[in-house]
């Protein structure tokens, strides 16, 4: 026993020297920091609002015509809306619910989507056609258009849009991960394990799968930023988050009439989306820069 | 004992065109081979591009499956035997592929590469297979306190390929297949890598098929050697007899391209032998003999006739008209022509 | 500390019809020290290697894997990865220091002057162009009809890339011509490669592992070839190679390098004949033999560049390790008439 235990010493030693060399190379872009700052300041207010907000009841329902389209002050740093909400504490709860929207889309979307580019690129044949013929079809109707046709069949809640969302954005995984799946099983090592007798099912998902992780990462982290996006859409044309519920695109549906006079209503939210998915944007290249070089120097064979 | 008898062996990989994916033609990787492997003993395939002898190691394995054909294999027919039936054979025979950078599973660390086969087959409890692990790494000279852990990328080449020998050797296989093992190395690692082999064949009682292209590597690694051109066997010889006696012209001409480093090597080759042209796909065989448009030896009906593998006598054999005693068996110059 | 390396005797063999008229080398690479910037540290791959090459001379830079050599052939070419950095020494070509120059003057010799033949036919041509069109693009920027302003389909540029492909032995150059990468044999993209190295009308070619993709009859064969060719137009060569047997066919010269370092220098029969570096000995002692057998191979591993052995950097693999060679680095000095070496078994490699 104390000898695996030992060695389990080893393990954890080269894991977290794996980590820092990944960081570094990281670090070296000064664009992928500004990315990774940006959704570290996103997560960061999604996660505290209720300390950071200075008015967190305003996220719920809440009325004050008193002091409803106030410019931005002291009192109220991104001004009000037109009930007379903080827009700065409505931002931060949004933030929450975005970053929420946006990760249970992409779990679905990655988990109904990758294990069928398995299929579909190990095994082939009929099945596999099958799939990707299924996939073509979804793939070829844009995303939101899908999505706006479903929640309008449905009730619109956010809920709701989330299904949508979901439902038009696992296609683009599956054919993903087939691709990937086709170049990886002409490798040797799976020829290798075909030899062993390993199962296709193990082979497929034990052996393929863990090599194919990188380009999914790099594309959850930049689809993020395009969900939340798609998911503002939504809510704007009123299929998605309804009021009063403190979503970005609801509220700049809600802040849009008061353009230009009150101008912070609708603006500050877009910025909110405008800045999220840039920070996602940049996050993903520079993960996708750091993960490709690592492919690199695998392939370079030292 | 024979441990491996192919017989007839076949392989075309069908050649599609069109909307409808109809087959035109073949592609004959393999076309008509028969070779057995005694235990103990190391066979040698060698062959240029487009010979087939990576297709037939595959085949052999049953990684393929023949298009016709028999192996048997430890005494029993595994030719059209499926997956499931296959598991257990597979303990038998493993494989050792040439490129060491892709052999491997570079998310996989060299503990958990080499204990994939035990896992597989449901072999002991984890704290066992450990302990197999490092009787392994130890076995190819790789101390486990340094490579336990290690990913294939932090690892040389020549320290990959032994990771693979050792993966290959978990099972207790008695046959390996051995794909350029070698062919990727630096010829000091390579120097290593074939002592390590061969004292494993020693130890462990292994009978190797050794698959490659260099003929001076396998002229010190095995005990017969087969050549193959275009899907087919040329020619079968013991070692030795195959350098001194090269019977068939392809062998001839192979045997005078072999870059040596000094004089005394130099005359042990044939002079140099340029042939025509270059060799032709698989899928466009030419008629008769598939050597006859680039044969400096060629005479009147090597384009019709498709020679039989003709015994020379001694475990060799040519697949040559000229050797075949119906015409009088006039043989290449400077080449005893034995009969039956 | 760099080793220093005494010039040549003139009476080693001169090659090709320059011979007579230049004395000077058309390549000398002086001390090059290159260092590169790793995550783990600063790697001195390049520790002070020198080579030089005459007008009309075919060397060979023989190694194994991580010794450096293509990281100098790279050098020699200013084509070096942003993270490697040239600590010191010289590069001078046709009497001009490389390292000197601004990038379009580099740019002006790299493929006129100095032309690379590339290792892998298979990726190393654009799978989406004829060969005829890539010819005809490289040889219009290289201005090769000396005419201002040159046009894609000049005649005359185009009689010149056909001349070419007849020049490396293609059998159908106006078919070949109109073909893509694709529809052609190893042996003859490897053949359109060396052909479009030779548009520039270079004065060096550097071939880094020709031909290592194709058979080995293949490679022969074009080897062969190449080897009459240079003959025939006097050329200079640095063949980049791990393959001794290549060397011995091709060279005329050949310098063995190790971690880094040139480790014996010899003209090509004399080196086979006899090696005086324990690592050319154990690197031939290797090469299996048609007389049947086939050396130990050398112990360890090449060398950790971060964390290099303090003097020679064979010492920890070497059969005859002595004291010194962990004291002191030995200088390539000759040892003998026309070879040097870098190794303390031999006097003139140990300074007082």
């Amino acid at each position: 026993m104390a000898e695996i235990v030992a060695t389990a010493g080893e393990v954890r030693v080269t894991r977290t020297r794996e980590w820092r060399k990944m960081w570094f190379r990281f670090r070296q872009s000064n664009l992928s920091l500004l990315g990774f700052g940006i959704i570290a300041a996103v997560i960061l207010a999604a996660v505290f609002a209720p300390q950071l907000a200075p008015y967190p009841h305003h996220a719920g329902i809440f009325v004050d015509f008193d002091h409803a389209l106030k410019a931005p002050s002291a009192y109220n740093w991104l001004g009000t809306d037109d009930a007379g909400r903080d827009i700065l504490s409505r931002m931060l709860f949004g933030a929450r619910i975005s970053l929420i929207l946006g990760l249970m889309v992409l779990i679905i979307a990655v988990a109904v989507g990758v294990p069928l580019g398995v299929v579909a690129g190990y095994w082939g044949g009929r099945a596999g056609d099958l799939i990707m013929r299924v996939t073509d079809v979804f793939l070829a109707v844009p995303p939101i258009a899908l999505a706006l046709a479903v929640t309008a069949a449905l009730r619109p809640t956010l809920t709701n849009a989330m299904v949508a969302i979901a439902f038009a954005w696992w296609p683009w995984y599956t054919r993903l991960v087939y691709g990937q799946v086709l170049s990886l099983k002409e490798q040797q090592f799976v020829e290798a394990s075909r030899g062993l007798g390993a199962s296709r099912w193990r082979i497929a998902f034990r052996e393929i799968l863990p090599n194919a992780w990188s380009p999914i990462i790099v594309k959850v982290t930049l689809d993020m930023g395009f969900v939340i996006l798609t998911s503002s859409g939504l809510s704007f044309l009123g299929l998605g988050a309804q009021p009063p519920t403190p979503e970005w695109g609801t509220m700049i549906a809600e802040g849009r009439d008061y353009l230009p006079g009150a101008w912070w209503a609708a603006t500050f939210p877009g910025l909110a989306i405008f800045l999220t998915v840039l920070g996602f944007n940049l996050l993903g290249d520079g993960l996708r820069d750091v993960f490709d070089v690592e492919i690199e120097q695998w392939r370079a064979g030292n | 004992m024979t441990l491996l008898d192919a017989r007839g062996l076949v392989k075309y990989f069908p050649v599609t065109a069109g909307l409808l994916r109809r087959r035109v033609g073949d592609v004959k990787a393999v076309d008509g081979v028969s070779l057995a492997i005694e235990e103990g003993t190391t066979l040698a395939l060698v062959g240029e591009t487009g010979s087939g002898k990576t297709t037939l190691g595959r085949l052999l394995t049953r990684l393929l499956t023949p298009t016709n054909g028999q192996i048997v294999f430890e005494g029993r027919d595994i030719t059209g035997l499926d997956e499931q039936a296959l598991r257990p054979v597979r303990r038998q025979m493993q494989m050792v592929f040439q490129n060491p950078a892709s052999s491997l599973n570079p998310r996989r660390r060299v503990k958990e590469i080499i204990e994939e086969p035990l896992v597989v087959h449901g072999i002991g409890t984890p704290v066992a297979r450990l302990r197999q692990v490092r009787e392994l790494l130890e076995r190819v000279a790789l101390p486990p306190r340094d490579f336990l852990f290690r990913y294939p990328h932090a690892l040389s080449g020549g320290q990959r390929q032994r990771v693979a020998i050792a993966r290959a050797l978990a099972l207790h296989p008695r046959l390996i297949v051995l794909d350029e093992p070698t062919s990727a190395l630096d010829v000091s690692v390579q120097a290593k890598i074939i002592g390590l082999l061969r004292r494993l064949q020693r130890e462990l009682r292994l009978t190797y098929l050794f698959i490659s292209h260099d003929l001076s590597l396998v002229r010190n690694v095995a005990e017969s050697i087969a050549v193959m051109y275009l899907g087919k066997i040329v020619e079968l010889a013991a070692a030795e007899r195959l350098f001194t006696s090269p019977s068939h012209p392809y062998t001839r001409a192979l045997l005078s391209a072999i870059p040596t480093v000094s004089d005394e090597e130099a005359a042990l080759i044939p002079e140099k032998i340029v042939l025509r042209g270059e060799i032709p796909s698989p899928s466009r065989v030419p008629p008769g003999c598939a050597f006859h448009p680039r044969c400096y030896a060629r005479i009147d009906g090597c384009d019709r006739v498709v020679p039989e593998l003709i015994t020379l006598g001694d475990g060799h054999a040519a697949r040559c008209i000229l050797y075949d005693p119906a015409l009088g068996a006039p043989g290449l110059p400077n080449v005893i022509a034995r009969r039956n | 500390m760099a080793g220093r390396q005494l010039t040549d005797q003139p009476g080693s063999r001169e090659r090709g019809n320059a011979g007579t008229r230049c004395q000077e080398p058309l390549l000398s690479v002086e001390d090059l020290v290159i260092h590169f910037h790793l995550y783990e540290g600063l790697a001195r791959v390049i520790n002070g290697v020198s080579l030089t090459i005459r007008r009309g001379e075919s060397v060979a830079l023989v190694g194994e894997t991580g010794c450096g050599k293509s990281i100098t052939a790279k050098a020699i070419l200013g084509l070096l990865p942003p993270n490697a950095e040239i600590v010191s020494g010289r590069i001078v070509f046709a009497g001009r220091d490389l390292r000197r120059l601004p990038e379009e003057a580099l740019q002006k010799i790299r493929g006129r002057k100095m032309a690379m033949i590339f290792q892998d036919p298979g990726t190393a041509l654009n799978p989406v162009f004829t060969v005829g069109d890539q010819l005809m693009d490289v040889a219009s920027w290289q201005g090769a009809s000396r005419a201002p302003l040159v046009r894609r389909h000049n005649g005359e540029l185009r009689r010149r890339c056909l001349d070419m492909l007849r020049l490396v032995r293609i059998p159908d150059p106006e078919s070949t011509f109109r073909r893509y990468p694709i529809e052609l044999s190893g042996g003859m993209r490897q053949r359109v490669l060396i052909a479009l190295a030779l548009l520039g009308e270079p004065d060096l070619l550097i071939a880094d592992e020709l031909g290592t993709a194709l058979d080995v009859s293949i490679q022969d064969q074009i080897l062969e070839e190449l080897r009459e060719l240079v003959r025939t137009q006097g050329l200079s060569v640095l063949y980049i190679t791990h393959n001794l047997g290549v060397a011995r066919l091709v060279s005329d010269r050949i310098y063995v390098m190790y971690g880094g370092e040139i480790a014996e220098v010899a003209p090509t029969a004399a080196m086979f004949s006899r090696q005086l570096h324990p690592y050319s000995q154990g690197l031939l002692a290797a090469i299996p033999r048609l007389s049947g057998s086939i050396g130990e191979g050398i112990e360890g591993r090449i060398p950790d560049y971060i964390d290099p052995p303090p003097a020679c950097r064979f010492a920890p693999r070497c059969p005859f390790r002595m004291a010194i060679c962990d004291q002191q680095r030995p200088l390539l000095a000759a040892s003998e008439p026309g070879r040097l070496a870098a190794c303390h078994l031999y006097p003139a490699s140990t300074r007082r």
